[in-house]
Parts: structure tokens; C-alpha cells; sequence
């Protein structure tokens, strides 16, 4: 088991192998004086913290500590091309929702990197994604409790004009641990239109890449002879002319049996492709993806967000409003799925027939999710291929969701968004429920502002979502008043009218205030909080209910 | 820039080390055949791949029953103490692990496992090799023992950590009044003719534990004669090996439980032929249920009885 060091001990080390390294930074004559007059440190510090009640009726527990929170702070000192930076993480404990695994205090984050001409160099902790992630993606998702960091030496080389290389190795982090995984790996990117001199004044721009990855864990297993050494490849290109841009990348993962794929030894593979159009008033982007058995994590029983070495981008869109955004959104289903995006941005013109006074801004999105085609192998005991797989066919589906957006602005003191989506929701494999049946929703959305003056506004939102299973009908209201620029207060409920249960026919209220001030900002609230799913890019959480006080508080300088 | 390309290529391919595995399925550990709710795994060395040829051996053979304890309320301890004929300390604890052996009966379940240098053989008096490898190496090493010292044990693997024998009782003392996590249930069935024995094994938790867990299969042999070293006696003959690790039938870490649903057993059955050495009446199965977590390792629950 890995034990951090303290903040202090951690800094002190930092700040010996700054006085010790940046040598070619550094005069030798230089002191510490000199040192410390050219350096700065930046920091933020974020707590959220809540006090629980038990809420019978909405199913929100007793919690024993009364009151939990999360803590971060980051801090990051530069000085020329030297940076050092730590975040310390408290969780007493971690508020519910979160795994289990963040329990406790610690500095989780700790880093040293120098740039020296053409090579830079951190060690310690580090994110870092090579192409669209389909092999490789480091990053923290603060809300989602989701952070694979690395733990270990990243170089970046950029030998010749146009050429970039990133290598890594290291292990992931796992909550206050780190995982058994070593992942090593390597990136390089070719910007053609630098490293080619006939290209250099070319309109169409051209992004060429390859990378790969390999994780070691060792094979303690008696049923099966694992694989030690997982490979990965990639290779992606990104080309640019004018409105234009082509975003693709095809990723090959070698037999990796782990617990997600039930240990067959398929290879894994992915594609994604985005291409867009954008111009003044007008967007379009199309995106097309394909995964197969590309669950890729540097411990092959681990399950959930733990350990994942690779990311696949969601091709859905990412909703904000309440209902649409956490009761029914879309995780990506990392064995297999087919996915299809469409995103249309329109704006009408200021004294269009349709534009009016003020413009109007359209949006149309459709997005589906199904699963790959996929045909039974009975080889459990031979080759464990598990199955085959046709490229052009397409199997259960998972996930659509139709949706529109205006917005519009009606006079100086009227702005609105309005916004309707149709929702097709595989409960049984997204939610991991099975028997429960396939959820049809419409949710229709209206958001409208009224600004009294400068100071003062009033927010009005009212949502409804519409659906025979699952719980029923649901309806949102939220009045939301601000006093600019410090303050703002709002009420809102959400009430589950469609449930057929009578009893289960709850209002979940809330009243919260915020205030912002520079750096500073503070949120309060207190009322209840319904069962849900947080998402973000296709990565989700499960949301408990919950009821009480809840504290945000964030701070920067 | 086109050599450049071409070691980046090289350097990229280089970072892509990957094991290809054509089969997956190990040779020295018998495959599944799933029949009646029970999971079968036959040694290889019988020599049965399919469910026609276990059925044969299971109807045209007699077996002699032998039960394990009754676990359902009481959870059972094992102790894993590291041993080695050429270790002079030793016989101190293998005396230890007799006398809680003799207060806490079924219990405890007591194995010697010899292992690390004082276990290697030499020619002469220690030239027999008691080691069963590779695991024996793969449990000195994970459990740090070189370095702990002999005579050293495992309790139930209490912490992943090793005890001094000294400890033992202490430590087994705080586990045996523990509300067992799972029950264990053991039967032998044994058949004199084919020198086989078939290891039934069902495994019940009371709750759907939010760890991952292994079943672990030995197979022990009781009072073997031959040399020791002893630092009050030095050499000597025909000493009384007690509770030896004779092998390891599914694998250094054991088999990884699935799919646990609370109430509900899992039958696993191992089949496996007796070494022609080994004495069938001193010859004991011995299995356990452990947190697959190396920093855990904790064992929950464990049961062992005589193959006949």
C-alpha cells in the first residue's frame, strides 16, 4: 500500500530538486533570493461540503458522520521554464456518491517539469492524452470522483521542425493507491505543413500521429495463461481546409482478457470519425464511432471508472438542464458500441423574418448508440474469441436522443431558450438493470430570463419529461433571481407527478444563494436531491439521494 | 525527415511490447465441465475433456465419503507456517502449531509450507525436495518472509502479514469468535482403485461482499519421516513432518469466485489424482476462501478433511 507524504515533506523535496536542477536555467551566481523574486505561485482551493438528513421518503440514508466533504487544493509554483505544483485532496469523508476508495487526507498530486529547448521533462504526477484518447487519457473529472493520473516520467522531444514526441511510463492512480499496471507509451505527431517545406504555405493542414501503449501487470490467474504485456496502437490524422476539418483515428488493442470482457481474448479495435464545417451563423458536425472490446485498464479485474488507461469519446450531447441531463443521459458502453452524431448550429440573422430584432440561434442535434453486431463463438474452453463481429451491422440499440434548441432574444429585457428532446433509453444495459423496459421520453424545456435593470434579473425555468415507464412524468420549476454582479437566490422544485405510485408522488424542493466576488465564490442551498446519474463525456456517476445543507465554496488566486 | 519517420516508426513499435496468447487455457490446470449446477475441474493428467468421460469416472468407480467441519456459524482458521527441513527454529513452531492445533481442533487449520532457502535440498540427509514449486517461491516472496524470518506463519493471512509464533495464539484467538462472511463446505470422496480423489467444494455467502474473492484448493500430507535440523537436537532422523503443503491444485492464487449471489452456493468439484508417494490416510484437502486483494489477502473462511 502506497502512503503519501505530507504537504510539507513533499514541498520541501520540490523545492530541494528546484535549487538542485534547473541548472540550465540558473546562473550559478544566482541565489535564492534570485530565485524566489522570478518565481510565482498560482493556487485554487475548492471545498464542497454537505450536511445529510435522513429523508425516508426519498430513500436518502442516514449518514453517520452528518457531515461529509470533498477538499482540493492546488498549488503551482513556476519560475522560468521550471514548474512544480502539488494538490492536496481531503475527504472526511467523501460525500455520498463518491467510491468508497477517497476516504482520508493526503497530497495526492505532486510534480516537477523544466523545458529545456527542445525537450521538456516532468516527473511525478502528470496527464496527458495522446490523439482522441481511443489508447490513452489521463485526466480528472473532479465532480465524477474520476482521476487515472500517472504516476511516474513523461519527456516530450520535438527533434525536427513539425515533429513532436511524448513519451510516458508510469502507474495510474486508484483513489490514495496506485494501480499494479505499468503503462509505458509513445507519441509522435507530424505537422506536415512545418516539417514539409512545399506544404508550408498550403491552405489545407495536415496533422498526421501515431502511439502506442503497453501495460505490464503480472499473470496470477490459474484458469487462464494472461497476457503480461498488453499492446495498443493508434494512428490518426486531422486535415484542415478553410471551413473544413476531418478529425480521424483508428486504434487496434491486443488480446486483453479482464473482467469487463468475461476474458476472451479478442483484440479490441476503434474508430472515430468527426468531420465539420463551420462558418459565421452556421456549424455542422457529423461523427461516426465504432468500438469493439476496447476497454483498456492497467488492471484487468478492476471495473467502474478505476484504472482506465484509454478514453472513448461520447457522441451524444451534452445536456445542462436538469431532468435531461441526469435522469436519463448516456454512459459509453466500453465493450462495444456503434455511434452516430449529427450537430447542427443555425443563427437567423438580426431583421430576418425568423431572426426578428435580435437574431435567433438554432440548434438541432440526433444522436444514436447501439450495441456492435456480434455472433456467439462456443470457444470458452479453446481460443476464448468470444465472438465475431460485422463491421456493417448494428445491434441493440442503446441509446437516441433527438433534441432541438432555440434561443432568442425578445426584447432588451426578454431573452429565452427553449428546448425539446425525444429520448430512447436502454435501462437494462446502460443502467445495468435487466428486464426493465426500454424508456421513450419527451422533455420539453423553457428558459426564460427577465432583466429588470442592469442589477436585477429573474431566471425562470420550467422542464417537463414525459414518459410511461420508469418513474413517470417529472416537472421541474426554478425561479432564480440575480443581483449583479455578487449575488444570486433561487427556489426550485422537481416533482414526480407521473409516478404510479401515489406515495412516490415527491417534491423534491431546494432553495440555494450564491456569491461570487473575484476569485471567491460561495454557493448554499439546502433541500433535497433526487436519485440520479451524473455524467460527462460518456463517463457517469450514480448520484444517491440525498437531503440537507450543502456548502460550495471555491477560491483562486 | 523520411529516416527521421522511419525510427519513430521503430521507436513506436519498440514501446508496443504484447504478449499474443493462441491458448488461453493452461495446461496443468484442469478445464471446466459444468453439469448439474457444479463446476467440475478434472487434473489433466486423467485425461477427461468431456462430460461422457467424467461421468464415467464418477459412476463406474466407488468413493469413500469423508465431510469437513460444519462452518456455517463459526469461521475456521487457517495458518500457513513457513518451514524448512534445514531450518533449526523450525521444529519450535511446527510445535506451536500442534499445540493450537490440539485446543482449537477443526477449527484451525494448520499447513507447513516449505519454502525458501532452509527448504532447498543438498546431497545427503536433505536431499529430498519438499518444495512445491513454483508457488511455494511465489508465497516466500509475496509475503516477505526472507526477510520476516522462520519460523514465520500466516494467520487466516490477517493483514497480509506474517506472525511470529509467538503470536499465533493471540492471533487466533481474536479471529475464532468472528461471524463467518461465507460458509465452506468440504467433502472428499475418494476412490482407492483409481487413487483418486474428488474435492467438493460449496461455498455460500451470507451477504454479496463488495470484495473480489478466491477459492484456494491444497493438498496436505501428515506425518512424513525424514531429516530435520533442530538447534537443541542438530540432525535429526526420522523426525515427524506434520501437515506438509504437497500441492497447490488451482494455482498460486486460486480460483476467482463469480458471480456470488447471498444464499446461494457455488458447487465446485476438483478431481485430481494422488501422488503414488503419498500416504492416502495422512492425505488431507485443505481450502479456503481469501480477499483477492494483494493488500488484503484475508482469509474468511477455510475447511480441510482427510481424503479417506
Amino acid at each position: 500500500m502506497k502512503n503519501y507524504s505530507l504537504l510539507t515533506s513533499a514541498a520541501s523535496i520540490l523545492l530541494a530538486f528546484t535549487l538542485t536542477f534547473i541548472g540550465g536555467e540558473l546562473k550559478a551566481q544566482q541565489g535564492i533570493d534570485d530565485v524566489l523574486n522570478n518565481g510565482e505561485i498560482r493556487g485554487n482551493f475548492q471545498l464542497e461540503a454537505q450536511y445529510y438528513q435522513e429523508d425516508s421518503l426519498i430513500g436518502a440514508q442516514d449518514v453517520p458522520e452528518k457531515i461529509l466533504s470533498n477538499g482540493f487544493l492546488n498549488l503551482i509554483y513556476t519560475n522560468g521554464s521550471f514548474s512544480m505544483g502539488v494538490r492536496y485532496e481531503s475527504y472526511l469523508n467523501a460525500l455520498l456518491g463518491f467510491p468508497e476508495g477517497y476516504r482520508g487526507n493526503g497530497v495526492t498530486y505532486r510534480f516537477a517539469s523544466f523545458t529545456q529547448e527542445k525537450m521538456s521533462v516532468t516527473v511525478g504526477n502528470f496527464y496527458e492524452q495522446f490523439g482522441n484518447g481511443l489508447i490513452f487519457r489521463t485526466y480528472e473529472e473532479r465532480g465524477l470522483g474520476y482521476d487515472n493520473m500517472m504516476d511516474g516520467v513523461r519527456v516530450k522531444f520535438k527533434p525536427a521542425p513539425g515533429l513532436s514526441l511524448t513519451g510516458i511510463t508510469g502507474k495510474q492512480r486508484l483513489f490514495f493507491e496506485y494501480g499494479e499496471g505499468i503503462v509505458r507509451g509513445l507519441d509522435a505527431e507530424f505537422y506536415l505543413n512545418d516539417g514539409i517545406s512545399a506544404l508550408a504555405n498550403s491552405k489545407t493542414q495536415i496533422i498526421l500521429g501515431a502511439s502506442g501503449i503497453s501495460k505490464y501487470q503480472p499473470d496470477q490467474d490459474s484458469r487462464y495463461v494472461l497476457p503480461e504485456n498488453v499492446g495498443a496502437v493508434a494512428g490518426r490524422v486531422n486535415i484542415t481546409h478553410g471551413f473544413f476539418n476531418v478529425n480521424a483515428e483508428y486504434a487496434w488493442k491486443a488480446n486483453d482478457p479482464s473482467a469487463d470482457n468475461g476474458y476472451i481474448y479478442r483484440p479490441g479495435e476503434a474508430l472515430f470519425v468527426q468531420a465539420s464545417y463551420s462558418r459565421k451563423g452556421f456549424g455542422l458536425v457529423l461523427a461516426a464511432k465504432r468500438n469493439d472490446n476496447m476497454s483498456f485498464r492497467s488492471d484487468r479485474t478492476e471495473g467502474q471508472q478505476n484504472l482506465l488507461i484509454n478514453y472513448l469519446p461520447a457522441l451524444t450531447k451534452q445536456h445542462t438542464y436538469n431532468l435531461l441531463a441526469t435522469l436519463y443521459p448516456y454512459a459509453v458502453q466500453l465493450n462495444g458500441e456503434v455511434a452516430f452524431q449529427a450537430d447542427l448550429i443555425y443563427k437567423f440573422d438580426k431583421g430576418s423574418v425568423l431572426g426578428g430584432k435580435y437574431g435567433m440561434d438554432v440548434q438541432f442535434n440526433v444522436a444514436t448508440a447501439n450495441n456492435i453486431d456480434t455472433t456467439m463463438l462456443n470457444d470458452e474452453r479453446t481460443t476464448r474469441q468470444g465472438y465475431t463481429s460485422d463491421w456493417f451491422k448494428r445491434g441493440e440499440l442503446y441509446f437516441q436522443d433527438i433534441n432541438t434548441q432555440i434561443t432568442k432574444k425578445f426584447s432588451k429585457k426578454v431573452k429565452g431558450r427553449f428546448t425539446y428532446a425525444n429520448l430512447i433509453y436502454n435501462q437494462d444495459v446502460i443502467e445495468g438493470k435487466p428486464g426493465v423496459p426500454v424508456i421513450r421520453a419527451n422533455v420539453g424545456i423553457a428558459d426564460v430570463t427577465y432583466k429588470f435593470n442592469m442589477r436585477n434579473s429573474l431566471r425562470t425555468e420550467v422542464q417537463f419529461l414525459l414518459t410511461e415507464q420508469d418513474q413517470g412524468d417529472w416537472a421541474t420549476a426554478i425561479f432564480e433571481y440575480s443581483y449583479a454582479p455578487h449575488w444570486f437566490f433561487a427556489i426550485m422544485d422537481q416533482y414526480n407527478y407521473g409516478n404510479e405510485d401515489p406515495e412516490r408522488q415527491i417534491h423534491y424542493y431546494n432553495a440555494s444563494m450564491g456569491y461570487n466576488n473575484g476569485g471567491n465564490r460561495i454557493t448554499l442551498s439546502y433541500g433535497r436531491q433526487r436519485a440520479g446519474i451524473f455524467c460527462v463525456g460518456g463517463v457517469c456517476r450514480v448520484v444517491p439521494a440525498s437531503s440537507g445543507l450543502y456548502l460550495s465554496l471555491t477560491s483562486s488566486f | 525527415m523520411k529516416r527521421e519517420l522511419v525510427i519513430l516508426f521503430i521507436l513506436v513499435l519498440g514501446f508496443i511490447s504484447c504478449d499474443e496468447i493462441d491458448d488461453p487455457i493452461p495446461k496443468d490446470v484442469g478445464q471446466d465441465i459444468e453439469y448439474n449446477d457444479v463446476t467440475y475441474v478434472v487434473d489433466p493428467a486423467l485425461n477427461i475433456g468431456n462430460l461422457n468421460g467424467l461421468l464415467d469416472l464418477i459412476d463406474n468407480n466407488s468413493w469413500t465419503e469423508v465431510n469437513g467441519g460444519d462452518n456455517s456459524t463459526e469461521r475456521f482458521i487457517v495458518l500457513e507456517e513457513f518451514t524448512g527441513h534445514q531450518c533449526i527454529f523450525c521444529p519450535n513452531g511446527t510445535k506451536e502449531l500442534l499445540r493450537l492445533d490440539s485446543i482449537y481442533g477443526e477449527q484451525l487449520i494448520p499447513v507447513s509450507i516449505h519454502a525458501g532457502s532452509f527448504a532447498e535440498p543438498s546431497t545427503g540427509k536433505y536431499e529430498t525436495d519438499y518444495r512445491v514449486l513454483p508457488h511455494c517461491n511465489i508465497y516466500q516472496s509475496e509475503f516477505n518472509v526472507a526477510t520476516f524470518g522462520y519460523p514465520a506463519g500466516l494467520v487466516s493471512r490477517r493483514n497480509a502479514q506474517l506472525e511470529n509464533k509467538d503470536n499465533w495464539g493471540i492471533v487466533i484467538a481474536d479471529l475464532a469468535d468472528d461471524v463467518p462472511q461465507a460458509e465452506l463446505k468440504l467433502k472428499n470422496y475418494y476412490s482407492q482403485d483409481l487413487n483418486v480423489v474428488r474435492v467438493n467444494l460449496g461455498i455460500t455467502f451470507n451477504q454479496v461482499p463488495t470484495e473480489t474473492f478466491n477459492l484456494q484448493l491444497y493438498i496436505t500430507e501428515d506425518h512424513i519421516r525424514d531429516w530435520q535440523k533442530d538447534f537443541a537436537q542438530g540432525d535429526i532422523e526420522n523426525y515427524d513432518h506434520r501437515h506438509m503443503l504437497r500441492k497447490v491444485v488451482n494455482g498460486t492464487y486460486g480460483r476467482s469466485l463469480e458471480n456470488i449471489t447471498a444464499g446461494e452456493e457455488i458447487n465446485i468439484e476438483y478431481i485430481l489424482p494422488l501422488e503414488a508417494n503419498w500416504k492416502p490416510d495422512d492425505v488431507e484437502s485443505v481450502a479456503f476462501i481469501f480477499d483477492s486483494d494483494p493488500s488484503s489477502y484475508n482469509i474468511i473462511q477455510g475447511n480441510s478433511a482427510h481424503v479417506k
